[in-house]
């Protein structure tokens, strides 16, 4: 009779888990943004890159293979790990011979996690607001390359640098 | 062979009231919060330069101290013990030789994170063999932790290493605790009420870094400050509190290394070896104990030297061969719980 509340107690922290696991946010990489602005109050050019830049290929950017190479290895070794973190775990709890306090000690951290993990989740990312004083030329998609030698180079297409050639400043 | 007993040797330092250990601690922590929270580059350039080598020398001689004659039923223990810290240490050493090398086929997360998983498999393995020497402990929850702890490194391979930058100075509270358990039982209550001044130290600290103007961070030694206190990793932290938070706690771990552990814990003065139970064994190893403290001395010089020369170049090698310190208090502290 010992073994069904065990058993009912990791059966409701394994639905929780994968409760949590579906649930938490996923965010597709994200193709880099060029923005081009023209800044009255600025000395000089400057070319201000993200503090962590993402996306920047020294391959074909259509080619998906190098990126799964590393990731899908390292996602199976996070899942043999859990694996074993919860044999391990459900094998100490089943010889130390489980109290009703380490079980509702086990439930509420399971519960806290879960119940914070789908909060989390769903936190909207806050977007920054512009500049009042930056007037906006050009804001799209563009390619990010490490291909180019020491310098930054900024390539624009035809119909982009038409696009910037029509744009009017405020007075 | 030395005839006289450890326990007729005692502590050459500090004894009677906790007052003045409680006010040199006391003191340190407030004295560093004031110099890390106003001047954090100038308190870790000083700091490193002065006491990296005299604190490594120190922490040597004391675990000297502290180490069996013979290891005995132990020597398990500290073959795994020793395996690991050398094993892990040239790992450490290699992994950015490794990825200068064109057409290397595992990236650098991949490599950290695998280094960081044997880190915490050979942990989990020492608290598993020192929980079935005396004093017993049950170590059940050693390898889910342990697990659980290695799906976050491949989920996140840095964060474990640049939270190893902070936690490793911590490990020296720890360790005073436990030293005045030893020597100095009745101090300990004056020091867990003593503790709480270092988050409020550390608390000024953040203070002061919020009202500083920002770190420029354009000259070698603030960048290499930055990137040792994980400025690329934690980017969402002011690179001025991260420099602080580091140097602050660095020098408290420096000041409990060199000064209150020794005045404690030593029972000669450090250049006797009659308290080393290693050094009383034969005469081939009371030679070859002095041979390598004063080999550590030498090294000292020579750091001291190579700082002068290239600080922001030494600074990077110290800390990449430190890791060999970092390693051997894991198990040096693990004996002493």
């Amino acid at each position: 009779m010992k073994t069904l509340p065990r058993l009912l107690v990791f059966g409701l922290l394994l639905i929780g888990t994968s409760i949590t696991r579906a649930d938490v946010r996923f965010d597709p990489p994200e193709k880099p943004k060029l923005r081009i602005v023209v800044d009255l109050g600025a000395k000089k050019p400057a070319l201000l890159t993200p503090a962590r830049p993402e996306g920047i290929r020294d391959v074909d950017p259509l080619d998906k293979k190098e990126e799964s190479q590393t990731t899908r290895p390292r996602l199976w070794i996070v899942g043999a790990a859990l694996t074993l973190a919860f044999i391990t775990g459900g094998i100490w709890l089943v010889r130390k011979g489980t109290s009703h306090k380490i079980l509702s000690l086990i439930v509420c951290a399971g519960l806290v996690t879960t119940v914070g993990a789908i909060a989390y989740a769903d936190i909207p990312v806050p977007k920054k607001a512009k500049p009042k004083e930056q007037t906006l030329l050009f804001e799209g998609e563009f390619e990010l390359s490490a291909k180019g030698d020491k310098s930054w180079t900024l390539v624009l297409d035809p119909k982009t640098f038409e696009k910037i050639q029509k744009a009017k400043l405020p007075e | 062979m030395n005839t006289e007993t450890l326990s007729s040797i005692r502590p050459v330092g500090i004894s009677g009231s906790s007052t003045w250990f409680i006010v040199g601690f006391v003191s340190l922590v407030i004295v560093t919060a004031c110099l890390a929270g106003m001047a954090p580059i100038a308190l870790s350039v000083a700091a490193v330069f002065l006491f990296a080598g005299p604190h490594n020398w120190m922490e040597a001689r004391y675990i000297l101290g502290r180490l069996p004659a013979r290891t005995g039923r132990l020597f398990p223990f500290f073959l795994v013990s020793f395996v690991g810290i050398v094993g892990l240490t040239v790992a450490f050493w290699l992994i950015p030789s490794y990825l200068r090398i064109a057409g290397n086929s595992l990236d650098y997360s991949t490599l950290y994170a695998g280094w960081n998983s044997l880190f915490l498999l050979w942990i989990a393995t020492l608290i598993h063999m020192r929980s079935r020497t005396n004093p017993r402990f049950d170590a059940g929850w050693v390898w889910p932790v342990a697990f659980l702890l290695i799906a976050g490194v491949w989920l996140e391979p840095f964060a474990l290493s640049v939270l190893l930058v902070y936690l490793h100075p911590c490990v020296a509270f720890i360790l005073l605790d436990r030293e005045l358990k030893r020597s100095h039982r009745e101090w300990r209550w004056a020091y867990w009420f003593a503790l709480p001044v270092i988050p409020l130290g550390w608390l000024f600290v953040c203070w002061q870094s919020y009202q500083a103007p920002a770190m420029a961070g354009d000259d070698p030694i603030t960048m290499a400050l930055m990137a040792h206190a994980g400025d690329w990793f934690l980017t969402d932290i002011p690179p001025r509190l991260l420099v602080a938070t580091h140097a602050y706690l660095e020098m408290i771990h420096y000041g409990i290394w060199i000064v209150l552990i020794p005045l404690l814990g030593l029972r000669s003065v450090p250049w006797s070896l009659k308290t080393i139970p290693m050094a009383r064994r034969s005469v081939s190893w009371q030679s070859a104990i002095t041979t390598f403290l004063l080999l550590g001395l030498l090294i000292v010089f020579v750091l001291w030297a190579c700082f002068l020369v290239d600080y922001s170049t030494t600074r990077t090698i110290y800390f990449l061969v430190a890791m060999f310190h970092v390693l051997a208090e894991i198990p040096f502290l693990l004996r002493m719980l």
